[in-house]
């Protein structure tokens, strides 16, 4: 990658719940918002990425049936359009995607854009749960037993917490730390900081999550628009660069991540991941300046800190809780609040956190700016944490 | 069967998830109605996995063999669901889910752990397998501790 690509501007719709409105109205005004912010002239748009959407139907295969070329008035000017999904991790695998259409010359400037209504769009909060206890699990080896997305995640936490000698209280000091974040995003669906005790006294969900350590799901829309350096240079207006990204998948079911066998394995894909994405991008983990990491559960930051080198293992509930990751910290971490507080809208879950490292990176994040952020880590996954990605973002080429 | 659910909820055993079953794993789940935890084997490669598939992962052979196991494991991991299950499992509530590795086709697997307060279920814990019923077709298997705690 090594800079030869760079997203160019960003818009959201912010998280929360609006019963009264439709996936689209959502979609369009991000689309909007990302076309005024990278200054580029809609007709240049010559590629679209949407991603699945889970709470509409009919919006979902409107988008992979071009509805967005239509509205955006792209009719013989854009030459791809497609949805993709891989679950959480489906931000990171659109810029794949962009990064390779732009770079054999197929598409210049590409369009990704998410939306969904997980907060008002299904009919009911266990409509949400159905939903989550069938996406990426087993139909007949796990769904019996009543799995769930949190289930899931509990279980490795479980072997997290218990090979590392750690306690809950690593789980609640990450939620602590996205709800602090979270209080400076006038976007984030959560602004409430509660403390440590109060995240670890709040009722038991699914042992060892209480209810303050799952992500609240709701509606939103996030999009970015991403070109070729070349063309970025051109625009002139603050790019940033994908300097390096690597991904891995290790399973589709949990039972069968090699950490059941082999605890002292949990690690080996994000420090892989970790490893080429700062190689690609010639940068070492003391280079990063933010982490944004994805928190579908607050498993995946501690173990994400760890992996990719900024604290040693079974030390990230420490560093957590010490205020490290905190706002003026040394290491600003998912600094929109992620899922744990900002929101969790779906398959755009880590795209918002993507959205958030570039408008960093650019200087965009009004009182939750972190001061001369130029090299930023982000990190995503999908489903029963099956893959790891890895990207590393700069405001230099 | 103590399974403490089964009594309770026998009426509403009908409305339960019922999961489409490939024609692969038939096998399997004619097994586990049998009472037997039926595990696949590549016979050219001898590679064992689960869940079932239409051909060996590591050779892609078509030449499976059913190996039966004894049952006998330990838990890898676990989590005691109290609230926000799916629809389907909310009678059981709370319920223990499990990762247990099958020691003798050295296996994981996943299910319950029953016969046992959540509180005493420990990373490592011995368990073994017990047949119960799911539906008024089918069964299903879950773990109970090999010795009482």
């Amino acid at each position: 990658m090594k800079g030869q690509v760079a997203i160019i501007g960003t818009g959201v719709y912010p998280n929360g719940t609006y019963p009264n409105k439709m996936c689209i109205e959502l979609a369009a005004e991000a689309i909007k918002k990302a076309i005024v912010d990278a200054g580029v002239n809609k007709d240049e748009i010559d590629g679209i990425l949407t991603q699945e959407t889970f709470s509409d139907k009919w919006f979902n295969s409107d988008i992979a049936w071009c509805k967005y070329v239509e509205m955006l008035g792209l009719a013989n000017k854009c030459r791809i359009n497609m949805k993709l999904s891989s679950g959480g991790s489906t931000g990171s695998s659109a810029l794949y995607t962009a990064a390779g259409l732009i770079l054999t010359g197929k598409a210049n400037t590409i369009l990704v854009v998410h939306a969904d209504k997980l907060g008002s769009g299904l009919s009911s909060v266990q409509d949400v749960i159905d939903a989550f206890s069938s996406f990426g699990m087993s139909e007949e080896c796990e769904a019996p037993f009543g799995y769930t997305q949190a289930g899931v995640s509990a279980l490795a936490s479980q072997v997290y917490l218990n090979y590392t000698k750690q306690t809950a209280e690593a789980l609640a000091g990450v939620v602590l730390s996205n709800r602090k974040w979270a209080a400076l995003n006038p976007n984030a669906l959560i602004k409430k900081v509660h403390n440590l005790e109060e995240i670890l006294k709040s009722p038991m969900i699914t042992s060892p999550f209480t209810r303050r350590m799952l992500n609240v799901t709701c509606d939103g829309a996030s999009a970015f628009i991403i070109t070729s350096a070349k063309n970025a240079e051109r625009l002139n207006n603050k790019p940033v660069y994908v300097k390096g990204i690597s991904s891995i998948v290790t399973h589709y079911t949990l039972m069968n991540h090699p950490s059941n066998r082999d605890p002292s394995k949990m690690w080996d894909a994000w420090e892989k991941v970790a490893k080429e994405a700062y190689a690609e991008a010639g940068v070492k983990a003391s280079d990063i300046d933010i982490a944004e990491l994805y928190d579908a559960y607050p498993i995946l930051p501690l173990l994400t800190l760890e992996a990719a080198g900024f604290v040693e293992k079974g030390k990230a509930g420490k560093f957590v809780i010490e205020g490290n990751t905190h706002p003026g910290g040394k290491l600003p971490m998912t600094t929109n609040g992620g899922m744990l507080a900002a929101g969790h809208t779906g398959t755009g879950g880590g795209l918002g956190i993507l959205v958030e490292a570039v408008n960093q990176l650019r200087g965009k994040c009004g009182e939750r700016q972190v001061k001369n952020a130029k090299l930023a880590l982000a990190t995503e996954s999908g489903g029963q944490g099956m893959d790891a990605h890895a990207m590393v973002l700069g405001g230099e080429r | 069967m103590s399974e403490r659910w089964s009594r309770s909820v026998r009426p509403k055993l009908v409305k339960r998830f019922k999961p489409r079953v490939p024609g692969y794993s038939k096998p399997f789940w004619e097994g586990i109605n049998r009472g037997e935890l039926l595990i696949q084997k590549c016979k050219d490669c001898g590679h064992k996995w689960y869940p079932p598939g239409p051909y060996c992962p590591k050779c892609l052979s078509e030449k499976i063999e059913w190996e039966k196991s004894n049952g006998k494991g330990y838990v890898g991991s676990f989590t005691t669901t109290y609230a926000a299950s799916p629809s389907w499992a909310a009678h059981l509530m709370p319920y223990t889910l499990a990762i247990i590795g099958i020691y003798d086709v050295d296996v994981p697997v996943v299910s319950h752990i029953i016969d046992c307060k959540p509180e005493d279920v420990k990373i490592g814990m011995e368990v073994e397998i017990v047949f119960v019923d799911y539906s008024d077709e089918m069964k299903i298997f879950k773990f109970r501790p090999t010795k009482k705690v």
